[in-house]
């Protein structure tokens, strides 16, 4: 049974692309309950919906599990997330080991603390073109919740910045980023400019109390009204650090980095039998509609490359499998480390983001068993691997690689819809 | 080290050898009545005596003349009283003619013929020219030598001995002679004196001869036995002392005590002799356990229910309780109690306490029968356990009839010498003239030509023991003998003198300072006659001293640089050899040591190179002290066991027993070491790196808490609270409930001392209200629950809910008594001591202090005795007894000794507010500042609001009024500004309150009233504590 879709009260984050060059997360502590939920109400004002054209500024606001339990939400509400998100309330840091494949260098225990802190109750980001709206963005919020001892924790966010601005738009390793993103059925109307049909699914994909892939609205019909309605137009995301290192992954021949991502740099589909990237720069949507029904053996993209692993689409040998995810990322440098702050947004953390993060970050899809970390974000400790490359003319030599991502953290949060933001009192 | 190896380079050599002559008197007389066959057998009798006696007196048989024998004394095998062995050989067979004559006549029957005897020994320089490897007196150039003892025994009389004079020189004293006059003997241009010797001189005191041999007459040490006599007397008459006593190794320090022991009447007094040893410097109470067992006359051997025993019935003589003493005892010399007592249980640290307290009890009690005497020796090398109890032994004496001498070497520091009744004598080297009488005294009748006499003096800069050494050597190897540069080379020279007792030597140097003759005769694989006159050698030689009293060991060296030198000659290969089969044989014959001194193996392994075995053996050291809380060693061991492991080469295996070690070490660090030690970071840095490489997540866990509780009591509350951090996740990772609750309470902690209230309750409130009884470790010593609600107590208080408070600390109080927990306790009335003072409270409040001090002294809880002393001490001051700012003093003191920073902010405050009653506001002043700087630089700010308002009230009261206005002014306001930030509102009421008064004095027109108001009627509880009563009186003043 479809459900009304109220878009204007979904953050816009979820749904629309943000665009920004600068973001900002702040890690924030509710000092007070009820003067924290006053605080949220007033920033909801500021938080722009799906249905709003992109402003100059934007806010975002996720809520984690002990922030509800901080808010002092009532048990019927937090005992809805107990049983049907338990990722989110058991949190990333503790699930790190068993669910995100993060050992050994990677491990939550040396991840940073906003990542760790059990204190982290409401994740507040802010994007702006430059720094300084970020800075003059938050200002007046911070100055109001210091004022009232709302929350508290505004002295060390996380920044992430754009390298570059439109086509030179990248990750640190030099890939054309975000070009491949899910559309959302009944939201995104003109998807088929955008995506194969692989990419496009139901909003229960993204948004709780919809209908999913599966069929299923659990967040609708497993729990009692006033938790459905609250929870109804909200999703989960999941914020991942990622450091990268740069210099050890281009010491790889450019073919082959090319043929771990599965695409140029440029974003052009790696074809068969290329050796250097094609001059011709992809248009964003030349560049999403392929698939590889016609490239059963892998000769062309590798099955183990990224792109063939994390947004699979009509494959020749693949079962079809939807596991999106909205990506909403952005580079960081802080002194010499760089890399991602990954912002992945999703419905289910278990089925999506965590299933991505454990099993299809090791195995190869379509060869069984064969266990391969995803170069680009596979963090794994320490050990080389090898990557497969198939050739019509019998297989290239694997090709040994190091392990270029480390993980620095990874934070689940709730992003409320609007509404549920507004009428907070009424879960207290 | 069983061959060629061990012979002494002593190719032509010159050495001085003593001769002995003994001729049949008469034989041709004899032979005529006695038939060739009989005679034959007498004389083989007679030889066959005289071979044995000789031996037994290490002299050798040279040559069979006819019916007369020549025997060496001194060659191969050299002693430091050849002559007297000979003469004693002489003598003896002399003694046993009657007895030899008796057996001839019964075999050969009837027959009344006896042997009569006539024997002469002369002393004389002979080169020794050695080839062979066999010793033999082939190789001696005799010279003049035998033929001077053949011609005196000549002149002697039937069935006796003649002596010549250079004989009579070296024996002076020793043996009752007369004078003979001179002989004109052949070959000697001039008539030469001769002595017959009649026996023993009763002059000699078995000491002269036997346990010291070669004890010079004491010279030039008049002033210094003058002194240690007048501390006796002292020690006797006034109160109890202690002397130090302390020199260069060789000074002379035992030799100081020796003679004033002897100078003592023995009736008079008791002495005690505790021996402290290089080798058993990491073994706790060794010179105790040494000094109990020849007290209470145990020996290894006897039935531990004999052993028992004794040990009750020296225990019901000192008048101890049995149930409370004996075990301990029997615990300290490891013997079962057979079931005969409980096991004590209490914790480690109490019986050692305990222990301690009866050790001294009992010296206090024997001292009351009889003065004592207890000399500790070599002090220097006393283990930490022991050192501890003689530091609390000194200061308990002052008032009973003791005589702590504790001799020790100059280097070595004690810490402990500031007592009213301690003396110190240090003992110099001998002065030129001391030096040359006692190179006279050693010379006797000898010559030693000056130039000699000066270079032995200059050269051994006046140390006795080298001089006496070189002395002798010189003597020994006559005039012409370089004098040796070291000592060493003279020591060295001695032991090659050994002949084959060096290896014995070596051997027992292997086995260490103090050895017994069950070792020896386990280790040294030789047969038991063997050994038995080896071991006589060394004694005799005076290399080794034997004590008869002691239980084993009973055998050490004389000195530590002979064991020392006879170690060092062994090669490494035998030493490793050596230490191997030491190691072997402790393990395997001697479960005493294996079980109560395993460091002691873990020792000899760790020399032999087994380091696998020292390894396991070195941790098994640490944790049996670790568990007898003998830190110190337990941390000696560990490291010790850390740094053998890592000459193993790298593996798995290495890394998990190495993270066992470092653990254990970094769970000890503390209590040894302190919060400030770099060290306890860096092995618990280690730990951790370990426990992660290796995935032990518990230990890790583990690790990382202890970690944090290092940083948090330094204060660095960024990484204490980044640890905690991770602690969680970990522990949630685990599953492990009880320690997510412990890392809540750690949470709590770090936010309380921050001064963020609402997250401290929020982590507390975890804490207390998952807590579950079963989850209190009594081992360990916080339980979360009762700090979360101590903590917790004082948050309410501040946060403006004094009843509250009140009950929570009630919970923490009932908790911690239910679980009668001392620790807990301790910490709970502590709190409340703070919480009363808060109140206002200060008798309850110096109550609670008090039963917290005494919890804290008895049970060794250094920390938070510091807590509550300073509080203590701040409820006296406000109480207007002056020595409340001392104790005040003494506490931040003790607290800062164990490296700890945490809390320093809020005694700071306590202290200026004292010293500001005491009329010194500078000082208060300064300690504020100190106090911020503090708070500016760890971000402690928990009592930030009273630094300010403390300030300003001390600049009002020194500085009056007007010209502290607007500091106090601004100080004051300061304090409301942060309070209100803190939400810390009782804080809030006192900076108010401050305010309040300050503007009705400066500006009575001013609107005081309605903050005051609003402030005070935000209260709704606890409006009887004293803040509360003042702001009332104070609004009441107001109204109109």
């Amino acid at each position: 049974m479809e459900t009304a879709m109220d878009v204007s009260s979904v953050q816009r984050i979820v749904l629309r692309g943000l665009g920004f060059q600068c973001g900002r997360h702040y890690f924030l502590s509710v000092r007070q309950p009820a003067r924290a939920r006053a605080f949220l109400r007033s920033v909801a004002g500021r938080v722009p919906s799906a249905s709003q054209p992109r402003g100059d500024t934007s806010v975002t606001v996720a809520l984690t599990y002990s922030g509800l339990q901080a808010l002092q939400l009532r048990d019927e509400y937090l005992s809805a997330f107990r049983q049907l998100a338990p990722a989110f309330v058991e949190g990333a840091a503790t699930r790190a080991a068993t669910h995100l494949g993060d050992t050994g260098r990677n491990e939550s225990p040396s991840w940073q603390q906003p990542f760790l802190s059990s204190r982290t109750h409401i994740i507040l980001s802010v994007y702006a073109e430059t720094e300084a709206g970020c800075e003059q963005l938050v200002a007046s919020l911070r100055k109001d919740s210091e004022e009232s001892n709302s929350v508290s924790g505004w002295e060390a966010p996380l920044a992430a910045k754009q390298s570059g601005s439109g086509a030179d738009r990248g990750e640190p390793f030099g890939f054309r980023d975000g070009i491949s993103q899910p559309t959302v059925k009944r939201v995104h109307l003109d998807w088929a400019q955008r995506n194969p049909p692989s990419l496009h699914a139901e909003a229960g994909e993204f948004l709780l109390g919809h209908v999913n892939e599966e069929g299923s609205n659990r967040w609708s019909d497993d729990v009692p009204p006033p938790v459905s309605e609250f929870v109804r137009d909200g999703s989960f995301m999941a914020l991942r650090k990622m450091r990268q290192d740069v210099a050890a992954f281009n010491e790889l021949p450019a073919e082959v980095r090319a043929k771990m991502c599965g695409r140029w740099p440029n974003g052009a589909l790696v074809r068969e039998g290329e050796r250097v990237q094609p001059a011709q720069e992809p248009t964003d949507g030349d560049a999403n509609r392929f698939d590889f029904k016609h490239d059963p053996q892998g000769y062309g993209c590798p099955f183990a490359s990224h792109i063939r692993r994390m947004s699979p689409r009509s494959d020749a040998v693949i079962p079809p499998r939807k596991r999106l995810l909205m990506r909403r990322g952005l580079p960081y440098a802080e002194g010499n480390e760089v890399g991602l702050l990954g912002l992945f947004v999703c419905a289910d953390l278990e089925r999506q983001f965590e299933f991505l993060l454990s099993s299809w970050t090791r195995e190869v899809p379509g060869q069984q068993g064969k266990l391969v970390p995803d170069p680009l974000i596979g963090a794994r400790d320490g050990e080389r691997a090898v990557f497969p490359i198939p050739q019509r003319t019998g297989d290239r030599p694997d090709e040994p690689f190091g392990s270029y991502v480390t993980t620095r953290g990874t934070l689940y949060g709730f992003f409320p819809s609007l509404r549920a933001l507004a009428a907070i009192e009424t879960a207290t | 080290m069983r061959d060629s190896n061990s012979r002494p380079p002593d190719r032509g050599n010159r050495r001085q050898l003593t001769v002995l002559f003994c001729d049949v008197a008469g034989s041709s007389q004899l032979l005529e009545s006695l038939n060739d066959e009989n005679w034959s057998y007498a004389l083989r009798e007679y030889h066959a005596s005289c071979q044995a006696i000789i031996a037994n007196h290490d002299g050798h048989i040279a040559q069979y003349l006819g019916d007369g024998l020549l025997a060496y004394f001194g060659y191969p095998v050299a002693h430091e009283d050849n002559p007297h062995r000979a003469i004693r050989a002489a003598l003896q067979i002399l003694s046993q003619l009657d007895a030899m004559n008796a057996r001839i006549q019964a075999a050969i029957a009837p027959c009344e013929a006896s042997l009569r005897l006539r024997i002469a020994i002369h002393t004389g320089v002979v080169v020794v020219d050695e080839i062979g490897k066999h010793a033999s007196a082939d190789h001696i150039a005799l010279g003049i030598v035998p033929t001077v003892a053949a011609r005196l025994q000549q002149e002697a009389r039937e069935n006796t001995l003649v002596i010549s004079e250079a004989t009579h020189r070296l024996v002076s004293g020793a043996f009752e002679c007369h004078s003979l006059g001179t002989f004109a003997l052949k070959g000697l241009s001039s008539p030469q004196p001769a002595y017959e010797v009649i026996g023993e001189s009763g002059l000699a005191s078995r000491f002269d001869i036997g346990v010291a041999k070669g004890l010079t007459p004491y010279v030039g040490r008049e002033r210094e036995l003058d002194l240690l006599q007048s501390v006796w007397r002292e020690a006797v008459t006034a109160s109890g002392r202690v002397l130090l006593l302390d020199g260069d190794p060789g000074i002379g320090k035992s030799r100081l005590v020796h003679e004033f022991s002897r100078s003592l009447d023995a009736s008079e007094h008791r002495m005690l002799v505790c021996r402290c040893s290089a080798y058993n410097r990491n073994s706790a109470y060794f010179p105790i356990i040494q000094l109990l067992h020849s007290l209470l006359g145990l020996q290894q051997n006897d039935p531990p229910l004999l052993k028992l025993d004794r040990i009750e019935q020296a225990l019901l003589r000192a008048g101890r309780e049995l149930t409370e003493a004996v075990p301990l005892i029997a615990r300290l010399l490891s013997i079962s109690c057979q079931g005969r007592y409980p096991e004590p249980h209490a914790t480690p640290l109490q019986d050692k306490q305990h222990l301690h307290d009866l050790l001294v009890e009992w010296l206090r009690h024997d001292s009351t029968f009889k003065p004592i005497v207890m000399f500790v020796e070599d002090l220097h090398w006393v283990d930490p356990s022991s050192r501890e109890l003689l530091e609390r032994l000194s200061g308990a004496i002052a008032d009973r009839r003791i005589l702590l001498l504790l001799a020790f070497r100059s280097e070595f520091q004690l810490e402990w010498q500031h007592l009213a009744h301690v003396r110190r004598l240090s003992l110099g080297p001998l002065t030129r003239r001391a030096a040359e009488s006692m190179v006279r005294n050693l010379r006797g009748e000898r010559v030693l030509p000056a130039d000699v006499v000066s270079r032995l003096i200059s050269s051994t800069d006046g140390v006795p023991l080298f001089l006496e050494e070189s002395t002798l050597m010189a003597l020994a190897h006559g005039d012409n003998t370089a004098i040796p540069a070291t000592l060493h080379d003279l020591l060295t020279a001695r032991l090659d003198q050994l002949g084959p007792a060096k290896e014995l030597a070596q051997t027992a140097a292997t086995i260490g300072a103090e050895f017994s003759y069950e070792m020896l005769r386990a280790v040294s694989r030789l047969d038991a006659t063997t050994l038995q006159s080896q071991v006589e050698q060394l004694v005799a030689a005076g290399l080794v001293r034997h004590d008869e009293n002691a239980s084993p060991p009973a055998y050490s060296f004389k000195h530590a640089l002979i064991r020392d030198t006879a170690y060092q000659s062994l090669l490494s290969r035998a030493r490793r050899a050596s230490h191997q089969r030491i190691a072997d044989v402790f393990s395997d014959q001697f479960p005493d040591i294996a079980r109560n001194q395993p460091e002691l193996i873990a020792h000899h392994c760790t020399e032999a190179g087994l380091t696998q075995r020292a390894v396991d053996l070195w941790q098994k050291a640490g944790l049996r002290s670790a568990e007898r809380y003998e830190l110190p060693e337990a941390t000696r061991h560990l490291r010790k066991g850390l740094e053998v492991l890592a000459s193993l080469p790298a593996s798995a295996a290495r890394q998990r027993q190495e993270l066992e070690l470092q653990s254990v070490l970094a769970g000890r660090l503390i209590a040894t070491e302190g919060y400030g030690a770099a060290d306890v970071e860096r092995v618990y840095t280690r730990a951790l790196e370990l426990a992660t490489e290796l995935g032990d997540a518990p230990r890790r866990l583990q690790m990382m808490l202890g970690m944090e509780s290092f940083h948090f009591m330094r204060s660095n509350f960024q990484t204490a609270h980044r640890l905690a951090d991770a602690c969680l996740v970990l522990a949630r990772q685990l599953g492990d409930p009880a320690r997510e609750l412990v890392i809540h309470w750690v949470l709590g902690e770090i936010f309380f001392h921050q001064g963020d209230h609402a997250l401290c309750e929020t982590h507390l409130g975890e804490c207390m209200n998952h807590y579950r009884r079963n989850f209190h470790r009594p081992r360990t010593l916080q339980d979360p629950a009762v700090m979360s609600w101590s903590y917790c107590s004082w948050t309410h208080w501040k946060t403006g809910y004094p009843d509250r408070a009140l009950k929570t600390i009630g919970q923490a109080t009932a908790l911690a008594e239910e679980l009668a927990h001392p620790f807990s306790m301790s910490v709970a009335y502590s709190f409340a001591a703070g919480l009363h003072l808060f109140r206002g409270e200060l008798e309850r409040a110096g109550r609670y202090a008090d039963r917290a001090i005494e919890l804290c002294t008895e049970h060794g809880f250094p920390v938070w005795l510091a807590f509550c002393t300073v509080v203590r001490g701040s409820v006296l001051s406000r109480q207007g007894v002056t020595a409340g700012l001392e104790q005040m003093e003494h506490g931040i003191k003790l607290w800062q000794s164990s490296g700890a920073v945490v809390t320093t902010p809020y005694y700071l405050v306590l202290l200026a507010e004292g010293l500001s009653t005491a009329g010194r506001p500078q000082d208060a002043l300064d300690r504020l500042e100190e106090a911020q700087s503090l708070v500016d630089r760890t971000g402690e700010r928990y009592y930030e609001a009273e630094i300010s308002r403390v300030r300003g009230e001390i600049l009002l009261e020194a500085r009056g009024l007007r010209a502290a206005l607007n500091d106090a002014e601004a100080c004051f306001s300061r304090a409301i500004d942060i309070s209100q930030r803190q939400g810390v509102r009782s804080l809030e009421l006192r900076a108010v309150m401050s305010l309040t008064r300050l503007q009705m004095r400066s500006d009575p027109g001013v609107d005081v009233r309605s903050r005051l108001g609003a402030i005070y009627h935000w209260f709704t509880e606890g409006m009887d504590t004293a803040d509360l009563v003042d702001a009332r009186q104070l609004l009441a003043e107001l109204v109109w």
